[in-house]
């Protein structure tokens, strides 16, 4: 029996596995076998890679691709916040069922910019808390060993309970575990903008005041119309958290760096749940919003939190 | 009753404030101008519902919010937490602007059985 199918057997929840793979022609070998054996089984499967890679397995598996569901990783998860949402709605649509499915995403991959990746590494650990429970399904995330440097394939063996990396899945002995997942927003301190910023304080009374600074210094540097209406919205939206969750007030600072317009809400409340704007509000339920919004509108989000206050990064590409 | 196509201000003071709230008679319901976000909620709140109150059994309620440049997500919840007071049948029917449209799409509203969303671009 191969180390493959004994897992199979143990698998009751959720099973998240890094694999990872070096070059094109190993991806396409590695992820055929396990894509085939899911066509197999009758399982429904939803695959979320770049358009390239989608192509290569494609062909590779010559007619058998009907049964898969494709999905664009640019266009889901260019902010990795949004990715939890699909395999929701994925896992949702499937559990009732009551027989396993099984994915693949690789939301990692060379040219993400640091920020980028840092809130990636950040949904992989998250993923654990997500889907912690039942139903059974099975999360495939390649890695390529080639391109992507040691650091991140170590923080991969950290966020994954089990790694394949050619000798089939085994368990990783270097996992951080769910207590080490579910403190997302404890990390290190974002650094100080790298040169000239605006800033504003308000209070409950001046939402208004900071989405007309918003608006214009977003017009400044250099964002178009339609963008501007919708980071003003995810603005006011935080802020309102602010006004709300926190202490009535807080400061909003704007600068632009490396063709990003950045926007930080900055107050002195605390942000526990690690799921926050990672799942879809209901109309009828208190808050949750706001996050929820900005990783919509906005392409990258950063949240740390500490006793001390929280701070909020909206990412937004000129 | 008011005759025909009346409007009045429900509240001559809030005129000047970011939101202008008009009451509408036919058809029955509210007309919002300017800005609606957390500092009018309560505003909001009320005026929804005194309108609401109006209402005959399965009347509709015409919400013209085409000249609200700005509405957030807790001004569109107030809104639309109404209809939990309508019988079956009975709808909450908003003339949008861009701003509205764009909040009802990213909280996909779109397809409550109660929201009937009027002149929408093709």
């Amino acid at each position: 029996m191969t180390p493959t199918s004994v897992l199979d057997q143990k698998a009751e929840g959720f099973r998240h596995e890094a694999l990872f793979y070096g070059g094109s022609g190993a991806f396409v070998e590695r992820i055929t076998p396990f894509l085939q054996a899911g066509v197999d089984a009758g399982e429904p499967i939803l695959v979320v890679l770049d358009t390239g890679k989608i192509e290569l397995l494609r062909s590779a598996l010559n007619g058998r691709a009907d049964h898969i569901r494709f999905e664009d990783m640019a266009e889901v998860g260019s902010n990795p916040a949004r990715i939890i949402p699909v395999w929701q709605a994925f896992v949702d649509e499937h559990a009732a069922l009551g027989r396993p499915f099984r994915a693949v995403g690789e939301p990692i991959w060379p040219a993400r910019s640091a920020d980028e990746l840092a809130e990636c590494e950040q949904h992989e650990s998250l993923l654990n808390v997500a889907f912690g429970d039942p139903p059974a399904w099975r999360l495939l995330c390649p890695y390529d060993v080639v391109s992507l440097p040691p650091a991140v394939l170590a923080e991969a063996r950290r966020n994954h309970p089990f790694v394949d990396e050619g000798d089939g899945p085994l368990s990783s002995s270097t996992f951080r575990g769910l207590a080490g997942a579910s403190k997302p927003f404890e990390g290190s301190a974002l650094p100080e903008p790298p040169g000239s910023f605006v800033e504003m304080s308000f209070d409950s009374k001046e939402l208004r005041a900071v989405r007309t600074f918003v608006a214009g210094h977003a017009a400044r540097l250099g964002l178009g119309p339609a963008r501007i209406e919708e980071l003003v919205l995810a603005v006011n939206e935080v802020a309102s958290n602010s006004v709300l969750h926190a202490s009535g007030e807080g400061d909003v600072r704007m600068w632009r760096s490396d063709g990003v317009v950045v926007s930080e809400i900055r107050d002195t409340g605390r942000i526990t749940d690690p799921l926050v704007g990672r799942r879809r509000p209901q109309l009828g339920q208190d808050g949750g919003f706001g996050l929820w919004l900005a990783n919509q509108f906005c392409d990258l989000v950063q949240i740390r939190s500490a006793e001390t206050g929280s701070v909020v990064r909206l990412h937004v590409k000129v | 009753m008011a005759g025909e196509g009346r409007e009045r201000a429900t509240d001559d003071t809030q005129m000047e404030s970011q939101l202008g709230v008009v009451e509408t008679d036919n058809p029955l319901g509210l007309r919002l101008v300017g800005e609606a976000d957390l500092a009018t909620e309560e505003q909001l709140v009320k005026a929804v519902a005194a309108v609401a109150g109006r209402r005959e059994p399965n009347q509709d309620l015409h919400l013209d919010l085409s000249e609200l440049s700005f509405i957030d997500c807790c001004s569109i919840r107030a809104i639309c937490q109404v209809s939990s007071t309508f019988e079956n049948g009975s709808k909450l029917v908003i003339t949008p602007s861009p701003a509205v449209r764009r909040i009802v799409s990213i909280l996909d509203l779109e397809g409550e059985p109660y929201l009937q969303m009027e002149g929408e671009a093709p």
